[in-house]
């Protein structure tokens, strides 16, 4: 049984004037233990929404449709209630801005222990001990512990974050732009961390990224994002170096690559509004190769490597 | 030849002469510095660096947060006093003029920021977002010619229909739009050099080509000299002639782009190439480069970069290394690096040719 189980995710954000925005429509997938997965998208594609609503951690005015299992467990049906059994415990979540993600005023040390103590019973004695456990998986010496968020360099408080998120040997972790705010070496150093941790502890990791680069050399395998749906799903060397859908071809040569020569292209167009009525394919707008059936919205298709696009199921696009 | 003379080249005019320029910054004392009666500590942001930009050229100035880049380009538009060095625009030394001497100067050297959310009051049109620069140089003479240029520079940086956009309010726009609109108002100005800090990494990565594109034919048909401040090496690789790498206030490579990129021969460029993350990977991912990006106001001493470096010797912890030409490279590259420049000390010294 796979160990994150998205089924037919919808989110929708209610304004106060009544307008609605749909910023997931309507995603399956499915993350197996152990596997790496990296999502790709624009801003605005949904990517965050979707493990936010994963976690049970969207806002109030979020309205969810479809299920989400996370090992064997309901997320959505029971409410905040089993949103909060699986925090932590089954999920964890690594945020974007390491510096925001600590609380200023307390210890390293307290901030990992204090999830073990409140979500696993742990007593603060074992607490303490698995806390010098995790730091030293993350790569960083047990007296950090004793240090505060401002005492340590951007890299050293991702990996203090990083060190929370397993400290209560989660199945699932969660990365929303774990490396965004960083320095490209440090960058390289999380996105190593990354992986062996995975690899070593047994986790599923999920990561939401803009950076290509990121996922080809830490995930195994790529979602990509447009709209609030995924329109390509695969092994991350396959979307990534013989992409189908045409969007995916599009970011790709939208992206500088390091000794490659090749002009860059940008995507015309932007992608649509959340609070836009889609019907038919979310990139025909953009789309340089649209055919009459895309009117209607494509499903995800193909084994193994699956993409939601008519001309490609077809095989109307090499 | 001094370091300062070579990384200038062989005399001539340069749009932007920079030589050897210094930015410190003396850090408030703590209390522990005032009990101990000890004088405030200062941060060498920016230590002895000379470069020159001339026209049409488009330079990268490649490096880490706190590497000093921002500092550099700030010093050299003035727009931070610089501890020493000298800066040359249009051969004149901007160094030494006042305030009001700068002024007309000001127009021709214009700064694109990073973030165009930030850089644009969202309380004003777009019209009138580029016409300010204008009305503050006193270049309108009349409102119609003043709308004939400000249409023309939103024409130039793509924003069309023209009346149409010259209407809209920030928050009407894009990300990449507001970015045009920034760049906009610099080019009514016709300014000779741009100064672009981080000019796409707020962007999404389908609007950066465009963005490029146009600093490209900015520099190709307007023959400005552009500046750009960035840390991503793919995007330098990209668009620049020549990439000049700064570690910790000082230059540690500079040469032609595709050199640099293709064959680095500083440690730090080497581990900077190789942490970029990228889908094709010929070799097995190379160690990432251990310990954290330097703070300003500890400087190592010899070669800062050597409590990082993977091959540093004793040299390097005592003697800081010049910029000098690389060893075993074509294209002149200039390294900062006792045991990659051709005339280290670790080989018996050269004469010192006197020029």
């Amino acid at each position: 049984m796979s160990v994150l189980e998205l089924e037919g995710l919808h989110v929708w954000f209610d304004a106060p004037d009544g307008r609605s925005s749909h910023a997931v429509r309507g995603v399956d997938l499915a993350v197996e233990a152990g596997e790496r997965v990296g999502v790709l998208g624009e801003s605005g594609c949904g990517k965050t929404t979707m493990i936010l609503a994963a976690m049970g951690l969207l806002p109030s005015f979020a309205s969810v449709g479809g299920s989400v299992h996370l090992d064997g467990i309901d997320v959505l049906a029971g409410g905040e209630k089993s949103a909060r059994k699986v925090r932590w415990t089954h999920a964890a979540m690594v945020f974007q801005g390491a510096m925001s993600a600590m609380n200023p005023v307390h210890r390293i040390g307290k901030q990992i222990a204090d999830p073990m103590v409140f979500h696993k019973r742990r007593s603060p004695a074992e607490a303490r001990a698995r806390t010098c456990e995790v730091l030293e998986l993350v790569g960083l010496p047990a007296s950090v512990a004793r240090r505060y968020p401002h005492e340590l360099s951007g890299g050293m408080r991702q990996r203090a974050v990083i060190a929370m998120a397993i400290g209560c040997e989660p199945r699932v972790l969660f990365a929303d732009e774990p490396t965004t705010a960083l320095d490209v070496v440090v960058q390289a150093q999380i996105g190593d961390l990354l992986a062996e941790l995975t690899e070593r502890l047994g986790l599923a990791l999920v990561m939401v990224t803009h950076d290509i680069g990121m996922i080809a050399e830490t995930a195994e395998r790529a979602v990509v994002m447009y709209a609030g749906a995924i329109v390509e799903d695969g092994r991350a060397f396959d979307v990534l170096t013989a992409p189908r859908h045409p969007y995916t071809r599009l970011l790709l040569e939208a992206t500088p690559v390091v000794n490659r020569e090749r002009p860059l292209v940008s995507i015309p167009g932007t992608p649509p509004r959340l609070d836009e009525h889609i019907s038919g394919c979310a990139f025909a707008a953009r789309c340089p190769r649209v055919f009459e059936e895309c009117a209607v919205r494509p499903p995800l298709l193909g084994d193994g490597h699956v993409v939601a696009c008519h001309a490609v199921a077809r095989g109307r696009l090499s | 030849m001094s370091a300062a003379a070579r990384a200038a080249g062989n005399g001539g005019e340069h749009l932007l002469e920079v030589r050897d320029l210094a930015v410190h910054f003396t850090l408030k004392r703590s209390l522990g510095d005032r009990l101990g009666r000890r004088s405030g500590r200062v941060a060498r942001a920016v230590d002895g660096v000379s470069l020159f930009l001339d026209r049409g050229e488009l330079l990268a100035l490649v490096g880490e947060s706190g590497s000093g880049k921002t500092t550099l380009a700030l010093a050299a538009l003035r727009l931070l006093e610089p501890t020493a060095g000298t800066v040359l625009l249009d051969g004149r030394d901007v160094t030494a003029l006042s305030r009001r001497e700068l002024q007309p100067l000001r127009r021709r050297a214009q700064l694109i920021h990073q973030d165009p959310y930030a850089a644009l009051d969202p309380r004003l049109r777009t019209r009138d977002l580029i016409a300010e620069a204008l009305r503050i140089h006193g270049l309108a003479s009349s409102r119609e010619a003043e709308q004939a240029v400000v249409y023309d520079a939103l024409e130039t940086v793509g924003l069309t229909p023209v009346e149409t956009f010259a209407e809209r309010y920030p928050h009407q726009l894009s990300g990449g739009q507001r970015q045009r609109v920034a760049i906009a108002g610099s080019l009514v100005l016709s300014p000779s050099l741009l100064v672009a800090d981080e000019p796409v990494s707020m962007l999404d990565v389908s609007v950066r080509a465009g963005i490029l594109d146009l600093l490209d034919r900015l520099r190709k048909d307007e023959g400005v000299g552009i500046l750009m401040i960035t840390h991503d090496l793919a995007t330098a690789a990209h668009v620049a002639d020549r990439v000049a790498v700064m570690y910790h206030g000082n230059l540690v490579e500079l040469g032609a782009a595709h050199t640099v990129i293709d064959s680095p021969r500083h440690p730090y460029t080497q581990a900077l190439i190789y942490a970029v993350p990228r889908v094709h990977r010929d070799e097995a991912r190379v160690r990432t480069l251990p310990g954290e990006p330097p703070d300003a106001s500890h400087v190592p001493p010899g070669c800062r970069f050597h409590p990082r470096c993977p091959i540093a010797v004793d040299l390097c912890r005592v003697e800081a290394p010049e910029l000098l030409p690389a060893a075993a490279s074509a294209g002149g590259t200039l390294v900062a690096c006792h045991l990659r420049a051709a005339e280290s000390a670790t080989h018996p010294p050269r004469e010192e040719t006197s020029s």
